[in-house]
Formats: structure tokens, sequence, C-alpha cells
């Protein structure tokens, strides 16, 4: 179990066990991979904020041979792309049997990482109906 | 507006020996000579990248081995949509005058010079270094998950992408030059081991060595030149996690091509689209609007892809059999539709009258669109 201050600048990327949303203060644009500035309206007032980490499945594969780069090589991996309720897609790992359409919910796994800082994976599991 | 003169393309498969750099060479000479230019003609040299070269300066290094002293000279990256992308510049640039006659070529040795892992890092490159990558997946990972959204939305199993395979390979069957021309069916394509679920083996193409080349003039020098009616583009993200699945640039790209070239879909005799998997074969063809939502597994099971049908399809074999040399893999799509335009292309020619022709390359993933609607003389 992880128990960390979430920071407003830092996600799963960079060791904190959360997703974070932007959103634009100028437009209202929301997004997913981390930007200074709107790419909607340019705008650099942009705000992050903790998702809640639930959402929908919209896409899932299970890759049988994990690329060079992966944190770690389990074997046969579930990855899925999901949208979160908060508007935005996260692309995370799944259970291979994971179902197009159904709901799900973050939790992150803990990997060895790179020097003594473990790496975070979010992994959506299913959430029930 | 410009006219493709000369084209060469080499065979592709596993050829060990040659480097990239022999590959392009080779495709170069090719296109030199169908278009009864020398080298010293060409006053513009392109080259696409080539992941086990990774050179800063393509272009000049071409040059100076075949001994050309252009007035212009680049190295272009748009992923497998680099091909295409080239003829847009080369084709703005003799509109232009910036230049007269522009070589385009590339070339690689993908399946045999791996060695130096400079292919892997450059390929990996199509995911996001913090947000996909360290995640697992791979090129035919994002390439799966676009598949798994397809089949769902449209209620369909996987085996609905089979036959897409299927015809490219009968059409390899017929290209001396193609890497795999041993004919499969259906079955065959769902027996292959699962890559990335639910991508088999036959759902993916090759990599390959090979070479591919073109001369761009800005007046036609004979009637076997093929007019470039119109070119389009579209590139609304990199990151397959950003992509709109609903809106691609696929359309965009191709009714820009279209508008520009004053003809609609209904004028369009064949077509080579760039099938990297079955899956992007069927996405590009459907938001082309080449085929109904949903229905491009089922056309091509029904023929309408082949020499015979509706709408012949990569007839040489696409990337799913006549092979992927990098960047030469997007062009091969095109010398095949110029040699079928010119009527030369021999026992695969389409057996009616061919006038026109649509060809899209997509890179990344679904990242980056460019068509371009050919003419005969
Ligand atoms: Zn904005």
């Amino acid at each position: 179990m992880v128990t960390t201050t979430v920071t407003p600048d830092r996600d799963w990327t960079t060791g904190e066990p959360v997703i974070l949303v932007s959103r634009c203060r100028s437009c209202a644009h929301r997004w997913y991979i981390s930007r200074d500035a709107c790419p909607a309206c340019g705008s650099p007032d942009v705000v992050t904020v903790p998702a809640a980490g639930t959402g929908q499945v919209v896409a899932h594969t299970t890759v049988h041979r994990v690329a060079a780069g992966a944190v770690d090589e389990p074997g046969p991996v579930g990855i899925a792309l999901v949208d979160l309720d908060e508007g935005v897609r996260v692309m995370g790992r799944c259970a291979p049997e994971t179902v197009v359409g159904s709901p799900v919910r973050v939790v992150f796994l803990i990997r060895p990482g790179e020097s003594d800082q473990p790496a975070l994976l979010p992994f959506f599991e299913a959430a029930g109906p | 507006m410009g006219w493709i003169s000369g084209v060469g393309l080499t065979s592709f498969g596993r050829q060990p020996g040659p480097s990239a750099l022999d590959w392009q060479v080779r495709a170069a000479r090719t296109a030199l000579a169908d278009a009864g230019l020398t080298h010293r003609d060409v006053d513009g040299v392109l080259v696409g990248y080539a992941t086990t070269l990774g050179h800063l300066m393509p272009a000049n290094l071409l040059a100076e081995r075949i001994g050309i002293r252009p007035r212009i000279a680049f190295g272009t990256s748009v992923g497998g949509a680099t091909g295409l992308a080239m003829l847009n510049q080369a084709e703005a640039l003799v509109t232009a005058g910036e230049a007269a006659r522009v070589l385009v070529v590339a070339g690689e040795d993908r399946a045999s010079g791996q060695s130096t892992d400079t292919s892997m890092r450059t390929l990996a490159q199509v995911g996001h270094p913090a947000y996909e990558v360290p995640l697992g997946a791979n090129v035919p990972a994002y390439y799966a998950l676009l598949a798994s959204a397809y089949l769902h939305r449209h209620g369909l199993a996987p085996a609905a992408l089979a036959p897409l395979a299927v015809q490219m390979r009968a059409h390899a069957a017929a290209h001396a030059g193609a890497q795999f021309r041993v004919p499969i069916s259906v079955a065959d394509v769902e027996s292959s081991k699962l890559v990335a679920a639910p991508l088999r083996l036959l759902d993916c193409c090759p990599v390959s060595d090979g070479g591919a080349a073109f001369v761009v003039l800005a007046e036609p020098s004979s009637s076997r030149d093929v007019r470039v009616a119109g070119m389009g583009q579209a590139h609304l993200h990199q990151h397959v996690t950003e992509a709109d699945l609903e809106d691609l640039g696929a359309r965009r790209s191709a009714q820009e091509a279209l508008r520009r070239a004053g003809v609609t879909l209904d004028d369009i005799d064949l077509a080579g689209i760039y099938d990297s998997f079955t899956v992007t074969l069927a996405m590009l063809l459907e938001e082309i609007g080449l085929a109904a939502p949903g229905k491009a597994g089922a056309m091509a099971a029904a023929g309408e892809f082949d020499r015979t049908g509706r709408i012949p399809l990569n007839t040489h074999g696409g990337l799913l059999s006549y092979g992927h040399a990098g960047v030469a893999g997007g062009m091969a799509h095109l010398v095949e539709m110029v040699m079928q335009l010119r009527g030369e292309a021999g026992e695969r020619q389409v057996p009616r009258q061919v006038r026109r022709a649509l060809v899209h390359a997509d890179g990344g993933v679904m990242s980056a669109h460019v068509t371009v609607v050919l003419e005969a003389a």
C-alpha cells in the first residue's frame, strides 16, 4: 500500500499513486498527457486535479511479447484504454480477461524501478456493475 | 500539380547483405532509368528516414553516393506516411519552380540490420515515453487496442478482419518481388499465434529489407507519366491515448485530396491503402469511405478488393504480404498504382480500364495521414 501526500504536479509517472487530469481554466478543455499549456486554446492557465480513478474500458489487448522499455516483464500483460469519469482517456494495465465496455477502477502496481525509486503502474480492475 | 515519371521498387524480404543506403541506391537507379534520366538531371533529392541508419542527413548521404549535387535536399520523418508526404513536398517544389526533377527515395535493411537496435529504439518512439511505453505496450499492441475498439463497436469477431490478410496474400502471389507468396486462408490467419489479442501473426505485416523510389516532374515527359491530381494531409495526434477513434484524420486527408483533384470517391478505380495490420486497412478503408462501417472484411471476403473486383486494392500484396521495409513499404503502394495506371502491371494488371487511383498512408498509430489521387495521362 502506497500512502503519500498527493501533490498536484506529480502523478504515477513520477511516483505518486494518482492519475492527474489537466483542465484549462480559460476554455475548460480537459486532457490527460501532461502539458504546460492547453492544447485547445494555448492558455497556460492550467490546473491539475486527481482523478477518481473510475471509468469504462474502451479497448483492450493482451500483449504476448512485452516491449523493451516496460518497467517489468511478467509475461502476457493486459493493456487497456479507459475513459475516466472525468472525461479523459488513459492507458493502463488490466487483467487479460477484461471486457470492453465494462466499468473499472484504478489501483497502482508497485514495481522495482531504476535507482531507488519504485515505479508505479496504473492497473484497472473490474469495478462491478 | 506534378507528374510521377519514373518508379523503382526492389524485391522485399529478408535479404541480408545490402545496407539501408545500398537499398536506396538500387531503388533510385531503377526509378531514374525508368524516367529516362541520369543522376545529373536531378535537382531535388528527398529521402525518408531509415531506422537502421538513423542518419542526420539521409538525402545528402544518398546524393553524394550517387553523385547528385541537388539544389534542394532534405530528409523526412512522418512514420509510414513519409513516402506520400515526400511526394507532397516534391509536387510543391516542382509546382513552385524550386526544382524541376525531384528524386524521392527510401530503403532500409529493417529485417536484417536490427542488430544495431537503432530500429527498435526508433519504433518505440511511437509510444509515449512516460504514459505508454512503461506499461509494456508495443506497436502491435497499440494497433490491437484499435482493433479491440473497432470489433466491439461493430459487434464483430476477430475473424472478421482475416479476409483482408487473405486477399493481400492472393495479390502477392502474382508479384515476384513479394516477401510472402504462398496462399493463406481465413483458418490459417485464425490459427496463427497471438501477437497482441485480437491481432494474430497473419494480421501483422512482416519487417523487410528493400527500397522504393520515384521521380517527380513539373511537366510530363511521356505518356507513361502519371499525374498527381490532388493531395491531402491530416495530423491530429501522435499517441494512441490521444486519438479520436471517430476522426483519425484519414477522412479529412482523403476529402482534401479528392477536392483538389476535382473528383469524388465514385471516380476512383483502384486503391493503394496502408495496411500495417489488417485493422489498419479496415479502419482506413472505412474512414475514407471506400468501405461501409464494419464491412471492410466482408467486402474482402466477397472479392470486392480483388483484381477483378469493384475496387482492386493493393494489387502488389500490400505491407501484409509484399512486405514492410519502412518508408519504402508505404511507397510500394504508390509504385504499384503507377504501374497499374500505365497498364504495365503485367499479370497483376487490373483487367478493366483504370484511370484514377487513390493512395493513402498513415504513420505512427493512425497519427499522420497523407492521401494522393493519381490520374493516368
Ligand atoms: Zn484552453
